[in-house]
């Protein structure tokens, strides 16, 4: 197939959308990023929090949100829908409509002024309607594009031809009402669908009260309460009275699991954020009261019940395990939960706020986009795959992530994003990139040796800082600081005007530092630094000093304070750029091939996926046949596994550009990023074979628990499931008749003291087997006894199913476990005696059962050990391999050039198994698609003759970047690997480090320069 | 562990010792305090010529440097070297050790109960008539000696188990030696050497009034540097006499760093800084940052600080250095359970990382 398209669009920016697209850019592909809502971000901008590290939402989310604004391979389309596309795979057309914005965005300057006199106030929908905005607004504080739009349906003047106010104050000229819808057609290779999803709208479930009671709200709503953000500024209080609620109640499962709305699947993330939000609640509220009212906690990603766990105990978040019926109200907002136990007893409580776990839902447009794009969508209305190939839509070419096609939390949205994006390549022409040479590149200055000739500017940003800050007397005192030959205030200093006065007084006054004082460097240091390179500087030859956020902002009602600090803040840059020298970022070259360590279904899927874009892959197991733990398992509910296994294995060894080593064990990894060479012995054991590469993948698997617990192992009658899958599919029943009664313990290994994670797909399994067991003997009883049935997303369907089908659920705590005994000590084919005790029935309870059937964990592999020496990687503590972020970056290591896939990283079903494995494919061709990476200006470097080998820096740096050289005695810095976080710098107490762009020597002269003048006292 | 009697005294008991290993070729060299004839004072020396052995005063009251430093230059000799020193400088050792400056694989370690050193000012005026045989009297009595370091008088850690050898001084009698044996390398580079081992372990019983002494010493001495609290006073008020000779830096064994950075350029006052410090403050204390130094030197190294007293022994303005880096240094080493100098696989805490880390401090 001819393929010429190096171009793919992506529907809908959220972070799936997001990660898709820096994935494709960084390969070097084209990437058209289509966005409904005036900004990209989707809904993590609107948490506070995330689960399980609590890290700040929108902290860990911007900079992939400015990294993809300014990626070159990246154009963005806010306001933008698709309206069809045409074309086959490979040769796609697609037609976009991006509404007018009313404001030209390339004059604005994000002041506000004109949302502050817009007449009109309507409901901010990214807020949750707890705030008002203008009819032009922000979408958000930290939108990307940062640019105002105008509302049409909102605003006066577009409906009623009146106003115009905005257009009157707009100091920039950037408002314009014949603004018209524009249309684009892009010519692209294939699609990925991003879309995301919708929270159920509690209002068509009177019995929570929602909307008729002030103090329901929804998780989402909370959320942009806590934030600090938010509405409240992170300070809760009761949207009633505004008074602060001194308990909580949550609400599990709202629009989830409920057959009657056709809602009967799981929404999978609800439970970790009510448990998350039950816990943030109380670091902002003193003695506050969380419960969560549940019917099964489903904490079933990694670490999540180490979270949940800790919830209880550090936290005192209560759980009750109950369905809450209905809500009241008194007559002082005080809400009366009634809420029903297992065991049918009603019970009452009072809470001063309840917040209700609102499921997802596929969005509305769905349905529209389906029909223009033409692909199908499930039975719950999400964008239909198959367990197989569960990044696929139904129409080929057009591929989906995010949760979209199925209810998903960040990590697994984040994965899905890059598997995607691996998926498309296939109808791609792809090509090495060379580093890009820049065109037309302006000769740079030598000004080595030059005395410093500084050029200060201070931007207005309109009033955003002017309004606060005297920028005419911030300039002035940058006039008379030492070096300075030239400084100068603009009114915005980012629009091309000023940029082309700042390239001009570079020339005028032979300037060889530039400081700007304006917003934060993290937006704005880009397009600056490339600036002054057209004028012939060294990028690192710019300092930036942050007067809007640390000054007009943060001292807006002190204008005479801001104004000092501002000036501070002036002498500061100043002093840092007098000592700046030019950088260099030094490329490092990347071997195109790769090493995929084990030959299960991730290791096959992402060798598969490597070798499909063109890359050698040596793929490493050591067993003498491929496949790993799927070659155990043979039932599906809609597939079967070893058709996938046999097809899995016949591509890989079909592949020529696939080397499988069987029977091999991995002797020496060494190396880095791009350059790793690998010993290992293959079928002949005293053979070694060495190959380099230039990325490791570890798809190493994990091993079933073997359980010492309810008599395993003492009778033929008591098996693993991986054992009854065996048993199903031979239809060999222990016992000399097929078994009436059947038992099944689930939490075998896991969730327990020293173990403290769910093994996932275990409930799934119990469900699957016993169904396939209820076909093969529709008379058989099946009894599960578990903790928390965990069938998240659609598995819930089949939960549900087998309840109709008669299986008996019995729930049981760690603290009184089932007992197990033979019923006849000495007769091998003895029946087996289950005590439990029963919540329904409130006793203990004793079956007979022919069969009994153990759920046992999914434990780490042992060997993990080993790579982690090799590698210099992390596992969890338990001893799962540990990625760079769970988060946002969960295929990563912190060492660049690792990644992991499958059971290696956690517990996980086949078909997350096939998205990680081509997550962390696309992972790898960022780099393999490369010739050479370009190593960062701003790295460490040692000073020999101070360094006296210690290896304090050694141990600390997080990125394996530094090793002692054996020869010298002293610490060498790797500049592939060196991220330049300075913390080898703290740690040296020879100062023999120093971060370059950030030397001692300059940080030094930064702190001198202040004036120290307690301007408080004055 | 084994134990053996040596019916001599300790100086003949460890020479034979050595004197063996160097004949038979088991070591290239001998590394201990010497006093070589007609010298006036004992020193350090590393010594090959088993002839000169015969002027090895191992167990002589003086620390002319800590050995720990020393022994970092001697690391990277092939063949191994016998080490006698004191528990402090075998310490000190250590903890050199486990910042790659040298490795213990080719010495051989005898430390011994030790009964404290002579400062060395003391010893450099000359001692009095007399004082040498009371220190001795009082070693045998298990007892403080009244000539020794303060640092002495308080040390905790001076009957070690962590050495390859171990000899018995404190409460020992003159003509007979008691040495401990504590691993199988040690066992084995002695085989053919006339000795008879048998299963045996120090007990540190007999020492209990002198553990008690010492204890008793060390709160007070603490008690008496103690200003937390009081801050910056706090600091002035300790080391305000600070000449600013650097001396302490000098002779520490962990300060390790082959140019201190407050010796640096880094530190030079220039034009600017020195124009701006008077423009605030009126006047400038000279030399300049006498303070601060301590204050680096402390966050640098007190937690490893093994207390071996080098450094207030060469104070030329008194300051009780040693006592306050102990100080300071045991309450930051106690927080992570850390004691410098106790084994090299024992790392060293800010290498360490750890998820939760006093949590009481908040995330």
């Amino acid at each position: 197939m001819g393929l010429k398209s190096r171009a793919v669009m992506v529907a809908g920016a959220g972070i799936a959308g997001i990660q898709a697209a820096l994935d494709l850019a960084e390969m070097g592909i084209k990437v058209h990023l289509v966005e409904e809502s005036p900004s990209i971000g989707g809904r993590m901008p609107q948490l506070d929090k995330t689960f399980p590290t609590n890290d700040c939402s929108m902290c860990i989310l911007s900079p992939k949100m400015s990294e993809s604004v300014r990626h070159p391979n990246i154009k963005i389309y806010t306001t933008t829908t698709i309206d069809s596309v045409s074309g086959i795979p490979g040769d796609f057309t697609a037609k976009i409509v991006e509404r007018a914005k009313y404001i030209d965005q390339e004059k604005c300057v994000s002041c506000g002024l004109c949302e502050e006199k817009c007449p009109v106030k309507v409901d901010d929908i990214f807020d949750m309607k707890l705030r008002k905005r203008g009819a032009v607004s922000r979408y958000f504080l930290q939108s990307i594009p940062s640019e105002y739009t105008i509302d049409p349906h909102n605003c006066l003047y577009l409906n009623k031809g009146v106003c115009r106010l905005c257009e009157k104050v707009c100091p920039a000229g950037a408002i314009n009402f014949d603004d018209k819808d524009k249309i684009f057609e892009i010519n692209v290779g294939a699609i990925i669908l991003s879309g995301g999803i919708d929270s159920y709208d509690p209002i068509h479930l009177g019995n929570f009260g929602y909307r008729r009671y002030k103090n329901v709200v929804t998780s989402l709503e909370f959320e942009r309460m806590l934030s600090a953000s938010g509405p409240l500024g992170g300070h809760v209080v009761r949207p009633g009275d505004h008074k602060e609620p001194k308990s909580l109640a949550f609400i599990q499962c709202v629009g989830s699991r409920d057959e009657n709305i056709n809602h009967n699947y799981c929404s999978s993330a609800c439970c970790m954020f009510a448990i998350k939000e039950a816990m943030i609640a109380k670091e902002h509220i003193k003695d506050l009261e969380s419960t969560v009212f549940y019917m099964d906690i489903r904490a079933f990603g990694k670490d999540f019940d180490k979270y949940y766990e800790k919830s209880k105990d550090k936290y005192g978040v209560e759980y009750i395990k109950s369905k809450v019926s209905d809500i009241s109200e008194d007559d002082d907002g005080n809400l009366i939960l009634k809420y029903v136990y297992e065991n049918g007893d009603i019970s009452h409580k009072q809470f001063d706020m309840a917040v209700l776990a609102v499921g997802l839902q596929p969005r509305k447009s769905i349905v529209n986009l389906s029909k223009s794009l033409n692909f199908k969508l499930n039975e719950f209305g999400f964008c239909r795959s198959d367990t197989n190939l569960p990044l696929a839509t139904t129409r080929e070419g057009i591929f989906v992530c995010g949760a979209m096609n199925g209810p998903k939390d960040i990590p697994e949205s984040v994965t899905a994003a890059s598997g995607a994006a691996a998926e498309t390549l296939k109808f791609l022409r792809l090509e090495r990139q060379d580093i890009s040479a820049e065109k037309d590149a302006v000769q740079e200055k030598d000004v080595a040796g030059d005395r410093p000739r500084i050029g200060a500017f201070v931007c207005h940003c309109g009033i955003n800082i002017a309004g606060v800050v005297d920028v005419k007397d911030v300039a002035e005192h940058a006039r008379h600081l030492p070096n300075v030959e030239y400084a100068e205030d603009l009114i915005y200093a980012c629009s091309q005007d000023c940029m082309n006065t700042i390239k001009e007084r570079i020339k005028e006054y032979d300037l060889n530092r530039i400081v700007v004082a304006a917003c934060t460097p993290r937006t704005h240091e880009p397009l600056f630094r490339e600036t002054i390179t057209e004028a012939g500087l060294n990028p690192y030859l710019f300092e930036m000093a942050n007067i809007r956020d640390q000054c007009s902002w943060a001292h807006m009602n002190e204008p005479w304070l801001a104004t000092v600090k501002s000036k501070d803040l002036m002498s500061m840059g100043v002093a840092k750029a007098r000592e700046l020298k030019p950088l260099k970022r030094l490329p490092i070259e990347i071997n195109p091939k790769a090493m995929v360590i084990g030959g299960g279904l991730a290791g096959m899927t992402t060798a598969i996926s490597l070798a499909e874009a063109g890359h050698e892959v040596y793929l490493i197991e050591k067993e003498n046949e491929l496949g790993g733990n799927l070659r155990n398992i043979f039932f599906d509910f809609d597939s079967d596994p070893q058709v996938l296994l046999a097809d899995t294995i016949s591509k890989a060894e079909s592949n020529e550009l696939i080397h499988i080593y069987k029977n091999a064990i991995i002797k020496k990894i060494d190396g880095f990023v791009g350059n790793f060479s690998t010993t290992v012995t293959g079928n002949n054991k005293n053979e070694e074979i060495s190959f380099d590469h230039g990325v490791v993948i570890i798809a190493t698997g994990a091993d079933e628990h073997v359980t010492e617990e309810y008599l395993y192992g003492r009778s033929d009658r008591i098996v693993s499931q991986v054992e009854l899958e065996d048993i199903l599919k031979t239809r060999k029943f222990p016992g000399t008749r097929k078994p009436k009664n059947v038992v099944m313990i689930q939490c075998v290994g896991s969730r327990e003291e020293g173990k403290m994670y769910c093994s996932r797909v275990c409930c799934t399994k119990a469900v699957k087997n016993a169904g396939v067991l209820k076909n093969i003997l529709p008379n058989v009883n099946i009894y599960i006894i578990y903790r928390d049935i965990r069938t998240y997303g659609f598995r819930e369907k089949h939960y549900s199913e087998l309840r109709d089908k008669g299986a008996m659920f019995i729930h049981y705590t760690p603290e009184n476990k089932p007992i197990v005994e033979l019923v006849n000590e000495k007769d091998t084919d003895s029946q087996v005696k289950v005590t439990v005790f029963d919540p329904i029935v409130n006793k203990n309870i004793e079956i007979q059962a022919d069969m009994l059937v153990l759920a046992t964990a999914i434990d780490a592999k042992k060997e993990n050990i080993d790579l982690v020496k090799m590698l210099k990687v992390s596992l969890n503590t338990d001893g799962m391999f540990l990625e760079a972020h769970v988060k946002l970056r969960p295929v990563d290591f912190a060492t660049d050039g690792i990644f992991v896939a499958g059971l290696a990283h956690c517990p996980k079903d086949c078909d997350e198994s096939i998205t990680q494995a081509k997550a962390a494919a696309s992972r790898a061709l960022t780099f393999l698609n490369k010739k050479a990476i370009l190593a960062e200006g701003t790295i460490c470097e040692v000073n020999d003759s101070r360094c006296t080998g210690c290896g304090y820096c050694v141990h600390i740096c997080a990125y394996n970047a530094i090793e002692l050289d054996p020869e010298k005695g002293t610490a060498r810095v790797n500049d592939a690997l060196c991220k330049g976080c300075g913390a080898c710098v703290a740690s040296c107490r020879c100062g023999a480090l120093d971060l370059r762009g950030f030397t001692n020597g300059q940080m030094f002269g930064v702190f001198d320069s202040l004036e120290m003048t307690n301007v408080i006292d004055e | 562990m084994l134990k053996a009697t040596i019916k001599k005294d300790r100086n003949t008991a460890v020479k034979d010792i050595a004197k063996f290993l160097l004949d038979s070729g088991k070591i290239s060299g001998v590394f201990t305090l010497k006093k070589f004839e007609g010298a006036s004072n004992a020193d350090y020396g590393l010594i090959t010529d088993p002839a000169l052995l015969d002027f090895i005063q191992p167990f002589f009251p003086i620390m002319p440097q800590n050995a720990g430093k020393t022994l970092t230059k001697l690391t990277k000799i092939d063949k191994p070297i016998l080490v006698i020193i004191r528990p402090c400088e075998h310490r000190a050792f250590i903890e050199m050790v486990k910042r790659e400056q040298g490795t213990t694989d080719n010495f051989i370690i005898i430390t011994y109960t030790c009964g404290g050193v002579i400062p060395l000012k003391d010893h450099a005026k000359g001692l009095k008539e007399g004082e040498l045989d009371k220190y001795w009297t009082d070693v045998q009595k298990s007892i403080n000696p009244d000539t020794i370091r303060d640092n002495c008088r308080r040390c905790e850690h001076f009957y070690p188990d962590n050495s390859d050898i171990l000899v018995s001084v404190l409460g020992s009698s003159e003509d007979s030696t008691d040495i401990y044996i504590n691993n199988e390398r040690t066992k084995t580079i002695l085989e053919g050497f006339d000795i008879s081992l048998i299963a045996g372990k120090f007990d540190a019983s007999s020492l209990k009034n002198i553990i008690a002494e010492r204890a008793a010493e060390k709160e007070k001495q603490f008690k008496a540097v103690d200003k937390s609290g009081k801050g910056l006073d706090g600091l002035v008020e300790i080391f305000g006499k600070c000449i600013g000779c650097r001396g302490c830096n000098s002779v520490c064994p962990i300060c390790y760093c082959a140019q201190c950075d407050f010796a640096s350029a880094n530190f030079d006052y220039n034009k600017m800084i020195l124009e701006k410090e008077l423009d605030q403050k009126g006047a400038l204390r000279l030399p300049p940052d006498t303070i601060f130094f301590h204050i680096g030197r402390m966050s640098h190294i007190a937690f490893s600080c093994v207390g071996c007293g080098q450094c207030s022994d060469v104070c030329p303005a008194g300051i009780p250095v040693g006592t306050v880096f102990n100080r300071a240094g045991e309450s930051v080493a106690g927080e992570f359970d850390f004691v410098p100098g106790r084994s090299a696989d024992e790392k060293i805490p800010v290498t360490i990382y750890k998820e939760q880390e006093f949590p009481e401090l908040g995330e």
